[in-house]
């Protein structure tokens, strides 16, 4: 596998975009912020990919960002989202920037359902980072990392 | 008109429902193929389009469309893959097993109408 | 500041007046979302200030925010196969006509105002599936805006742009994947000529064209630069040669000698046969 096939911040960038405005935009502001991440993150979710690429795609953030997600995909008011939907909701969301992820990756792939889990709880040993964007909503960051495994 | 929507997540399930019901649909759901497989089999009247996740537990949406093409009694479904899956390989492949249409993730309401119209299933020119 | 009922009138009228577009009560739902994205562009609080801002007819920059609105209503306005029925009227009536009379020349038809390239190459996709593989054909896309003359000419769409209209079998035929977005193939977009053109001034000498696309676009011009765009459009057209406009649009109310043949639910506009011309009109010039 050759290093320049790989996705950049820029490819993640415009991916976090496209996911962004289809939808969860609804008037509110977005913000990309290329190669940047932020640490308050308190939970995230992530596939995995087998194939010729081996990693996984991680979206992370706050438990009141990841509140914000359900409640706009959900359409319901955010205080009424139980934590079974907020972890539905992340998890689509890993779902869909991986998707779009592994179609710029080395194929053939395949991508496994989305696990959603406290930050502190998941962790990916056994990888280094490729790439990475932050996405500000609604005031919220979102991270997102595309990981790549080191015997890959 | 019936659809039905397959795809594990909940979220995903009711942006496509309330989507459909706002065209005049009814809408049935399922969480995967099988679930899907069974709500169909147990239907009175045969939904005119299906809406399909494919990367799901249990069974997966390109194995649920194989099984429903085996079937004659249900031909007359529309099958429309909705996911995340965008490699050109990928596409041809969901196309060959027989699905009709393909909407990547993700998409706008504008994107879905565009394809529901040009599968005849909404008039061409409706405002979402 | 909510959007009134002032405000939604303001806009059904517009719509009605510039689009033919009906916007009936209970739409309010569908012009605040459309327009949501450009109030908040455009700095206004909410998009009821930005409807009042664009209905302050006499104030500069106004016309501008007018435009906006009615792009932003505009059913699909960057779809493939916007509208489908123009599509299959060069399936269904232009080629069959025009191969009645087959010559070696390539056929050419001009996207007249191609925006960001969705229509000259949907023409492209649909000449290609439609003629056979001996006869040549050109398109020529055109644009008042340059930025739309360079997105054209990158053939290159996201994956929200590729999912509007566009059948999956022409993706897959017709498009390969580079990163994240969408190519047009080669063998497509070579077809394809884009130059930037105001359409309200004369036009450079062209070879002239079987089929002129000119839709969605004389509702933006008044009526007397209306109807000079349509003389200039007869005078590229070859005799015989096909003007399809916008579904809403017609040339009623202009000094126009167009034949309008109907297509299923709309109609596309022939210009007069040679022999058809008055002798005055076929000398040189």
């Amino acid at each position: 596998m050759s290093v320049e096939v790989l996705p950049t911040a820029v490819d993640l960038d415009g991916i976090a975009e496209q996911v962004w405005v289809a939808f969860l935009d609804g008037g509110n502001e977005l913000v990309i912020h290329s190669g940047q991440s932020d640490d308050t993150s308190e939970l995230s979710a992530s596939v995995g990919i087998v194939g010729a690429y081996e990693g996984h795609v991680v979206v992370s953030c706050s438990q009141e960002a990841s509140r914000d997600v359900a409640s706009a995909l959900f359409a319901m008011p955010s205080e009424e989202v139980t934590d079974d939907e907020i972890g539905d909701a992340l998890g689509e969301l890993a779902n869909v920037l991986g998707g779009n992820v592994k179609s710029m990756l080395p194929a053939p792939s395949t991508m496994s359902l989305p696990t959603v889990a406290g930050t502190k709880q998941q962790q990916w040993p056994g990888t280094t980072e490729v790439c990475r964007t932050m996405v500000t909503w609604r005031g919220n960051p979102f991270n997102v990392t595309l990981l790549v495994s080191r015997n890959n | 008109m019936l659809g039905i929507v397959i795809d594990d997540s909940r979220a995903m399930r009711r942006i496509l429902r309330k989507f459909l019901e706002e065209l005049g649909f009814d809408v049935l759901e399922a969480g995967h193929g099988k679930e899907a497989l069974e709500v169909l089999d147990g239907c009175e009247t045969v939904p005119e389009l299906a809406l399909i996740d494919w990367n799901m537990p249990e069974m997966n949406g390109l194995e649920f469309v194989v099984e429903v093409r085996k079937r004659p009694e249900w031909r007359n479904i529309t099958l429309v893959m909705v996911t995340t899956e965008s490699e050109h390989s990928q596409i041809v492949r969901a196309l060959a097993s027989g699905a009709h249409e393909y909407v990547i993730k993700p998409f706008t309401k504008d994107g879905m109408l565009d394809k529901l119209a040009l599968l005849g299933l909404v008039p061409v020119g409706v405002l979402s | 500041m909510e959007l009134t009922f002032q405000h939604f009138n303001f806009v059904a009228e517009l719509m009605q007046k510039e689009a033919a577009i009906v916007l009936a009560s209970g739409k309010e739902y569908l012009v605040e979302s459309r327009l949501k994205p450009l109030a908040t562009k455009g700095g206004y609080e909410t998009v009821g200030e930005f409807i009042t801002a664009a209905a302050k007819v006499r104030e500069n920059g106004s016309y501008a925010l007018r435009k906006q609105i009615i792009e932003a209503l505009t059913i699909n306005e960057t779809s493939w196969f916007r509208d489908r029925e123009p599509f299959s009227a060069l399936t269904n009536l232009v080629i069959p006509t025009l191969m009645q009379n087959i010559t070696k020349r390539p056929i050419r038809v001009w996207s007249a105002a191609s925006s960001s390239g969705q229509e000259p190459y949907s023409i492209a996709m649909q000449l290609d599936k439609a003629l056979p593989p001996e006869q040549e054909y050109e398109v020529f896309a055109t644009d008042i805006s340059m930025e739309m003359v360079e997105r054209t000419r990158r053939a290159t769409y996201n994956q929200l742009e590729i999912n509007r209209g566009l059948p999956v079998g022409d993706l897959v035929e017709y498009f390969e994947r580079v990163g994240t977005d969408w190519h047009v193939i080669d063998r497509i977009k070579q077809r394809v000529t884009v130059e930037q053109l105001n359409l309200a001034h004369p036009f450079p000498l062209m070879v002239p064209f079987d089929v002129v696309y000119l839709r969605n676009v004389l509702i933006y011009f008044a009526p007397e630069t209306k109807a000079q765009v349509l003389d200039r459009i007869r005078k590229v057209l070859r005799p015989g040669g096909w003007l399809q406009l916008g579904a809403a649009e017609t040339t009623v109310g202009i000094e126009s000698d167009f034949e309008r043949v109907p297509v299923g639910r709309t109609a596309i506009y022939r210009a007069p046969a040679i022999d058809l011309l008055p002798v005055k009109e076929v000398k040189a010039c």
